[in-house]
């Protein structure tokens, strides 16, 4: 496969291995794996929000290491972790990183004429660790906690069940519209010779944009026919687990409490 | 266009998540009212099909290649309620499936790209489409996506964790989204004049004057 199908077809494969990867390690018996979902989101949201309000570089470091060791006890691979979060923080970097020139602060060294400061330095550094670590904690959430497990858990913090609902619907109708657009594209590089010009490929997506719609819509209308004709109306109860919160939870969301208070004394000196 | 976590200050996350849950919580009431509870899940399909529609690479000048947004095809299709939904069910899995953007930051992610870029789209092309249709379309993709590019720049200038400011900030996302916009605004108007010819009943307005798609047959 060459061109626009080809990258095409590596977006759909790119996207699935990322999301089976997660799923398998999230399959684990791993500390957060085994944690209540409710319990993960917001104790990993309460380290996100501390992260967000610090502004100290051996703070940042210690939310870091926080990071590491949740990974690990839940047998996250750290290499896989760095690699899925590694473009976020270096495009950051790349963006806040004529700071270290445009800060005012002690020089640290000359470069054609410009005075890289003591204070740019240290921003930018804290700035991409800040995003690193923000993008870590993330991306541990999507790797231990499945998503039909942070649906329920969505449920259980009483956010609207419509809402909910339609994010299960999405999330159960993706993976077959990723099949049915991957057909799409394997038919058509099928039936291609040669190497197509923009034009030629950007006609070539039209088609196939507007031909995968169609389908997608039709589908929707199946769906809706099918669910009128088993009665309609019923509650979301396949998503809906219960279960008792544990020693473990609570620890969990103590010591997310305890980094999120002691965050703003070390910020504030409250 | 996805803002990572350590971009915004923790008031303006706090803004963005006030501001999207007030909308998406009229949009709730809003898609139970139209469609009902039993059918609005529904929305679910068509936003899996923005989503993945999303995948598809679409080639630019340069040998490089874009991809499709859609919140203002949503809007167009769904009517900016429904479209609003669809959205944030996409910006929300990206989130937590995929890994885009931040925890914190998904309350700004789901104003730009749920909120604004849905709520911008369906306005532009509803006001400009009298003129022309697949015109309004583009009109439509190429403005949402620079208003909400817009309301990014303003988040993150705004942020003092974020060295550079609004005046810097917003310059820069517009200008660089109005350019990028171009793709975006080309690719709604050749996917909605596809469909538009291809199922006409589904579209905007076309057969039941200026109400919302009548259900988008769901």
């Amino acid at each position: 496969m060459t061109g626009v199908v080809a990258r095409s077809a590596e977006s759909i494969t790119g996207a699935l291995r990322a999301v089976f990867t997660a799923e398998q390690v999230a399959a684990g018996d791993g500390f957060l794996q085994q944690r209540d979902p409710r319990v993960t989101l917001l104790s990993v949201s309460g380290f996100a929000i501390a992260v967000m309000l610090t502004r100290s570089l051996s703070v940042t470091v210690m939310f870091g290491l926080i990071t590491a060791v949740l990974a690990w006890l839940s047998a996250v691979p750290l290499r896989r972790l760095a690699t899925r979060c590694a473009v976020a923080p270096f495009v950051s970097a790349l963006i806040v990183f004529p700071q270290v020139v445009l800060l005012p602060g002690d020089p640290l060294v000359q470069v054609f004429g410009l005075a890289v400061t003591d204070a740019g330095v240290a921003y930018v550094v804290l700035f991409t660790m800040r995003v690193g670590v923000g993008v870590a904690l993330l991306s541990l959430i999507v790797m231990t906690t499945k998503f039909s497990s942070i649906i329920a858990a969505m449920r259980e913090l009483r956010i609207p069940v419509t809402l909910v609902w339609v994010i299960a619907v999405t999330y159960r109708y993706l993976f077959l519209f990723f099949d049915e657009l991957w057909r799409l594209i394997l038919a058509r590089n099928s039936r291609t010779t040669g190497r197509l010009g923009s034009r030629g490929g950007w006609y070539d997506a039209k088609q196939l944009a507007g031909i995968f719609l169609l389908r997608t819509l039709d589908c929707g209308e199946r769906v809706g026919q099918g669910m009128r004709a088993r009665g309609g109306d019923r509650p979301p109860s396949p998503y809906r687990r219960s279960r008792t919160i544990d020693m473990y939870d609570y620890t969990l969301a103590a010591l997310a409490v305890i980094v999120m208070v002691g965050t703003v004394v070390i910020r504030w000196g409250l | 266009m996805h803002i990572p976590d350590g971009f915004l200050d923790l008031w303006v996350a706090g803004a963005f998540w006030l501001g999207s849950g007030v909308i998406i919580g009229i949009a709730v009431r809003r898609a139970k009212g139209e469609l009902g509870n039993e059918r609005t899940p529904l929305l679910g399909v068509v936003a899996a099909g923005i989503f993945a529609a999303q995948m598809l690479n679409w080639p630019i000048p340069g040998g490089t290649s874009a991809h499709f947004v859609g919140g203002a095809f949503a809007g167009i299709l769904l009517g900016p309620y429904l479209g609003v939904l669809a959205m944030t069910a996409v910006v929300t899995i990206q989130a937590l499936v995929f890994g885009d953007g931040g925890i914190v930051a998904l309350g700004g992610n789901l104003f730009a790209m749920a909120v604004v870029d849905v709520f911008v789209g369906y306005g532009l092309f509803r006001a400009s489409r009298r003129f022309h249709e697949t015109g309004a379309a583009f009109v439509a993709g190429w403005g949402a996506i620079t208003v909400s590019a817009l309301v990014v720049g303003l988040g993150v200038g705004l942020s003092s964790a974020f060295a550079y400011e609004v005046g810097v900030t917003v310059p820069i996302m517009v200008v660089g989204h109005a350019l990028l916009g171009l793709i975006e605004g080309a690719i709604t108007a050749a996917v909605y004049g596809y469909v538009a010819d291809a199922r006409p009943d589904l579209v905007l307005g076309r057969f039941s004057d200026d109400a919302l798609a009548p259900e988008v047959g769901l």
